[in-house]
């Protein structure tokens, strides 16, 4: 409940420009230059900052083709301090792929290997504003333009249904990516946040750091029962007692509210557990 | 069973080196430029 709380709250900070909805106009005041941390596009007409996967690819893209220790750094020290914590408390897009999966009793096991889809996303992202240039010798965030279905729900859908010199702009590309938000949102309601699982290249950065982040999850092994309660709980599939910060780990820390022992902790220090799975002691 | 974590201080001090050198570089600025205006290509019209 608590964590509910925090991801709508962070939700609408995010995007708290609300006249912005209303009138179809972005914000433009200066926040606009502070990344969040998260996928938030900064052409929804809420969005008070900057979306970092966008603005990379933005700056990428241009002549000079920048790569933003701006944007690269945060991101780094954002991921090195919590990994995918991120992802599990206060992604909007994240938040609402979780508010989905909650209508539907029957939840469906997302096959792992679709979760390695997300690391080529992740490295086509990156390098193709460098790479894929015109004749003129320009870029595009081709991510943005090609699958961002956070893009499409914030700002595409709503400047669409207000503006009308852009709504008569509409074309394939524009129906392209509403069929892939389409997808991903009825998916969600089935499989627990396929989108951060699939497709999110910053859930694939982010998940670089899982197992070195400054917080991470601790088995405490003196503690810890086997009892499952935890892999049970887990909406990921995972099991935390075994290895408590793979790359697959969002960080929603549900693992730790179901401990009957309180052998889970989220937590920094000066030590970190060892990555060594849990063995049973005689 | 446990080790001491030098890995993760160590990339969020070089994580926040490198956004500060950005910023000095004035890359906040250029995030500006492009965060304030509608980037059709993000709303799949460009």
């Amino acid at each position: 409940m608590r964590r509910r709380l925090v991801q709508a709250v962070s939700t609408f900070i995010a995007n708290a420009n609300l006249p912005g909805f209303i009138e179809g106009r972005l914000y433009q005041g200066r926040l606009k230059s502070v990344c969040v941390p998260f996928l938030n596009c900064y052409s929804c007409p809420g969005a008070l900052g900057a979306c970092p996967v966008g603005s990379f690819q933005s700056l990428a893209a241009g002549f000079s083709r920048s790569v933003s220790l701006y944007v690269f750094g945060f991101l780094t020290a954002v991921g090195a301090a919590g990994g995918r914590f991120v992802c599990g408390w206060l992604c909007p897009f994240g938040f609402l792929q979780e508010l989905l999966h909650r209508l539907s009793p029957r939840r469906l096991a997302l096959p792992r290997f679709l979760e390695l889809l997300k690391y080529p996303v992740l490295v086509l992202t990156v390098l193709l504003p460098f790479f894929w240039r015109d004749a003129v010798g320009l870029a595009e965030p081709y991510y943005c333009k090609y699958i961002c279905p956070a893009g499409t729900l914030e700002a595409g859908l709503p400047l669409v249904g207000q503006r009308a010199e852009l709504a008569a702009l509409i074309g394939p590309l524009f129906w392209f990516k509403v069929s892939i938000l389409a997808v991903l949102t009825t998916a969600a309601v089935f499989v627990w946040r396929p989108f951060c699982r699939t497709l999110c290249p910053l859930g694939a950065f982010y998940s670089l750091f899982n197992r070195v982040s400054l917080w991470q999850l601790r088995v405490d092994r003196s503690r810890c029962t086997s009892c499952g309660a935890c892999a049970r709980r887990c909406p990921a599939g995972l099991d935390p007692y075994r290895d408590p910060n793979p790359a697959a780990c969002v960080r929603c820390l549900e693992c730790t509210q179901v401990c009957p022992t309180e052998a889970l902790t989220f937590g920094t220090g000066a030590k970190t557990p060892a990555f060594t799975p849990f063995t049973k002691e005689a | 069973m446990f080790q001491k974590n030098r890995i993760g201080p160590a990339l969020l001090a070089g994580g926040v080196i490198l956004a500060l050198l950005g910023v000095f570089r004035g890359e906040a600025e250029a995030v500006f430029e492009k965060a304030a205006s509608l980037c059709l290509q993000c709303i799949g019209i460009g």
